[in-house]
């Protein structure tokens, strides 16, 4: 089976205007995005995903290497034919109605005007437009214009959505539900490939991630391999216990922190919360929460990051 | 072919919904009404100055539309990202640039009919006939706008606005020019001259083919051939042109 | 299919097959489009006056008074080549002096060129009198003038006031000043003739210009005594 994507040693190299100085912001970048998966590309601010997507739909050319949409090389016109884009802070035309929109997009497709209606109706019901259509998107708001976005990405009912920064700048229930959209297209088995870098968001749906850094790739893998399974560490909230009590413990605790009557300290290893309790019990304290932490996705950017400052 | 139709359709949709082009439009109206005060201050030849002004007012308004619309289409399109939806579906950059291209002479023919209809209403009031000379010359007036048009989609294919709208209305004077100037190169005697005028005597659209307000005015039969012929030059020049322009096109990268 | 060429290939393709034959082809057409020859006539006739064309140069006006001027030369070439009738000239060259007064270029021109090459010796001086309202100080144009008088129509009591103006004007050569002189003469003016010999005479310190005129002096002098012996 053909991969969703096939980035192969994609580098891209900016020239400025005047003094034609270079700037590589891409370099050798390959990468495997297998159909049917939800993937995220993670990276802090300039890593390069913008380029890279913006490669990948032909808005910019690479310097070096190529890439396959479904087999398809990027640099033919029919590798966008199964494909949706829903841009970074998403602009369209101002002057247009959300409905006019739409069909231009149908049009641009090529749709008949009865499966343009069609569509267009089924695509408002799922951004939740219903009612906003007849507006000009001058009036829209940023929430609006991101869900007529997604409604123009989905339009030919793509295989492969790709989405910069879906979810930048939406209140909670506009994450929720660009959320629910994504989950919503990999049941009906399509591929979603978008960059992000709120990490709670990417950790709740994807099953891939990719980590890009200063424009070369850190990591990739599935994110249930990416991240220890393992508890990390334990935090447990005392109360009833002074300073001096707890010193007699100090060498098990890698932290303590003091609110008031209230202890919060850190373990790192699973089997010293078994002597704690014992302690605690002996000592007649009160443990008021017991909360395990695993790895997160954002322990392992920051860990990346600092590798890839280092580097 | 329903991308081109479709793009073209939104270009004319957004000049219709632009306020310059009516302030244009409007202001090319009251010239040609101007043209009835001037009309009563001269003496011999009555209706000349409004056939003269009515033309005149057409053709410069038409050429300030073309330029202005046209070196505005693409960058727009660029600056506001609103291009990125389209060239991530299955739309070349060829197809983007002709439909725009079809968009800008939509545009300027309605809006050429739309006067072409006042200046007539003008005339018959004044005549109390139909002149049925002025058709060919204002359809060569759109003529000479579709060829203006094609050179400012050339140039803001790679330049701002502000520099293409300058080469624009730099080619559009000296294309009114390259006849004398070639007659005045061949004649200076040098050769530097002489070269860099025939150069520019080929490269640059020979404007001059496409007036006929003077035979217009007066009434001078014009051979069909001739107009044959300058239609032909203006589609292969636009071609030409357009072609350049995809050229120069393709390669970029939207920032 | 198309798109399987590098974008190189196809650039190159696409110059070599579509730009370059259609370049040569439209550049091919300029010949039979030659043929067609624009009516100059009708092409100047449609220029409104001056006073019209000056609110419509939108304070423009001396670039479009050079490309009339270009134009000018343009339409004087090509009939000077052919067929030497120059109806238009006098027009064209009001409009450019009603644009840009103080281009002086088309006084000289229009009042040499419509005199002596399209004989049209009234309208070369209606130029040179607007030349000399725009330049007062300029001893050329009203010598033009009485120059188109003298010569054109031989008529030296036109002529006069005219010479007599220029050669009272700055840096005018002394070939003018004597020309006074001359007329004189040929009005019948002997008395202001001499006088005004003498004048000169006075005046100068070139030596040749006072041999020159005590010879014409003398000759006037001469001429009087014949007279007078056959009297
Ligand atoms: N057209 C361009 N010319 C020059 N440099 C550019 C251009 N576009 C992007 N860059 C540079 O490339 C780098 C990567 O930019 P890119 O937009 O791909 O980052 P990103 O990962 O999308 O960041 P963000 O999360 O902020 O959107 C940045 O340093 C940016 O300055
Ligand atoms: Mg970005």
């Amino acid at each position: 089976m053909t991969s969703a994507i096939e980035i192969k040693g994609l580098s891209k190299t900016f020239r400025s205007e005047f003094l034609q100085k270079e700037k590589k912001v891409l370099s050798n970048l390959n990468l495997s995005v297998e159909s049917g998966t939800i993937f995220g590309f993670l990276g802090p601010n300039g890593a390069g995903k913008t380029t890279t997507i913006k490669l990948l739909t032909g808005l910019i050319h690479p310097t070096s290497g190529t890439a396959f949409i479904f087999g398809k090389s990027i640099r033919e016109i029919v590798s966008r034919e199964k494909m949706g884009f829903l841009p970074e802070r998403p602009y369209f035309y101002e002057y247009l109605t959300g409905l006019e929109f739409l069909n231009f997009c149908g049009e641009l497709f090529g749709l008949s005007r009865s499966s343009r209606d069609k569509k267009i109706d089924e695509l408002l019901e799922l951004v939740d437009l219903k009612g906003s259509e007849k507006m000009q998107m001058r009036q829209y708001s940023k929430g609006m214009l991101q869900r007529i976005g997604l409604a123009q990405a989905l339009f030919n009912d793509p295989e492969l959505v790709i989405m910069d920064e879906p979810m930048s700048g939406l209140d909670p229930v506009g994450r929720k539900e660009v959320r629910d959209i994504i989950l919503h297209l990999k049941d009906e088995g399509k591929t979603v490939f978008f960059s992000t870098h709120i990490l709670s968001d990417a950790e709740l749906i994807c099953d891939e991630v990719a980590i890009l850094i200063g424009g070369t790739l850190r990591n990739q893998g599935k994110l249930e391999d990416f991240l220890n399974p393992k508890v990390k560490s334990i935090e447990v909230c005392l109360r009833g216990v002074s300073k001096e009590q707890l010193s007699q413990i100090k060498p098990m605790l890698s932290s303590m922190t003091f609110h008031d009557e209230r202890i919060l300290v850190c373990l790192d290893r699973e089997e010293r919360l078994e002597k704690l309790l014992a302690w605690v019990a002996q000592e007649k304290a009160q443990v008021i929460s017991i909360t395990p932490r695993k790895e997160t996705l954002e322990d392992l950017f920051l860990e990346e990051y600092k590798v890839g400052v280092k580097a | 072919m329903r991308a081109i139709r479709a793009i073209a359709v939104n270009t004319f949709r957004e000049a219709v919904r632009n306020k310059i082009l009516y302030s244009l439009v409007f202001f090319a109206l009251v010239m040609m009404l101007f043209s009835l005060v001037l009309d009563q201050a001269t003496v011999g030849q009555r209706n000349k100055i409004i056939k003269d002004l009515g033309l005149g007012s057409i053709n410069i308004f038409g050429v300030i539309i073309a330029i202005v619309v046209g070196i505005n289409l693409v960058y727009k399109e660029i600056e506001k990202r609103t291009i990125y939806p389209i060239l991530a579906k299955p739309v070349r950059r060829s197809q983007f640039l002709i439909g725009k291209y079809f968009g800008i002479l939509l545009t300027l023919a309605v809006e050429t009919l739309f006067m072409s209809a006042f200046l007539f209403l003008l005339v018959f009031f004044y005549e109390g006939v139909f002149d049925t000379h002025l058709p060919l010359a204002l359809f060569m007036i759109f003529i000479e706008l579709a060829v203006v048009s094609a050179v400012a989609i050339f140039f803001s294919s790679f330049s701002t606005p502000f520099l293409s709208g300058m080469f624009t209305f730099a080619i559009y004077v000296i294309g009114h020019l390259t006849t004398y100037l070639q007659e005045f190169g061949a004649n200076s005697g040098s050769a530097i001259l002489k070269a860099l005028t025939t150069f520019f005597y080929y490269m640059l659209p020979n404007l001059e083919r496409f007036n006929l307000k003077a035979e217009a005015v007066y009434q001078i039969p014009v051979e069909s051939a001739k107009i044959y012929l300058s239609l032909l030059y203006a589609f292969l020049y636009i071609v030409m042109v357009l072609t350049l322009s995809v050229l120069s096109f393709e390669r970029r990268d939207f920032k | 299919m198309f798109d399987k060429f590098s974008p190189k290939t196809k650039k190159v393709v696409l110059i070599i097959g579509v730009v370059l034959p259609l370049f040569f082809t439209q550049a091919y057409l300029q010949q039979p489009l030659n043929a067609y020859k624009v009516n100059q006539r009708e092409d100047f006739l449609y220029l409104p006056s001056g006073d019209y064309l000056k609110p419509l140069a939108l304070g423009y006006n001396q670039v479009v008074a050079d490309l009339l001027w270009i134009k000018t030369v343009h339409y004087f070439g090509s009939h000077f080549t052919t067929d030497k009738e120059y109806p238009w000239l006098h027009h064209i060259l009001s409009i450019i002096i009603d644009l840009d007064p103080q281009f002086d270029f088309p006084y000289y021109f229009g009042g040499i060129v419509l005199s002596m090459e399209a004989d049209q010796k009234d309208r070369a001086n209606d130029i040179l009198a607007r030349g000399m309202e725009a330049y007062p100080e300029k001893w050329e144009y009203p010598f033009y003038i009485g120059f188109n008088h003298y010569y054109h129509d031989g008529n030296p009591a036109a002529a006069l006031p005219f010479i007599e103006k220029a050669a009272a004007l700055p840096k005018v050569p002394e070939f003018v000043k004597s020309l006074v002189g001359t007329l004189y003469l040929e009005t019948g003016k002997k008395e202001t003739a001499l006088q005004f010999f003498r004048k000169i005479y006075e005046n100068t310190s070139d030596d040749l210009v006072r041999e020159k005129i005590s010879m014409k002096v003398e000759k006037i002098l001469s001429e009087e005594v014949n007279h007078d012996i056959r009297d």
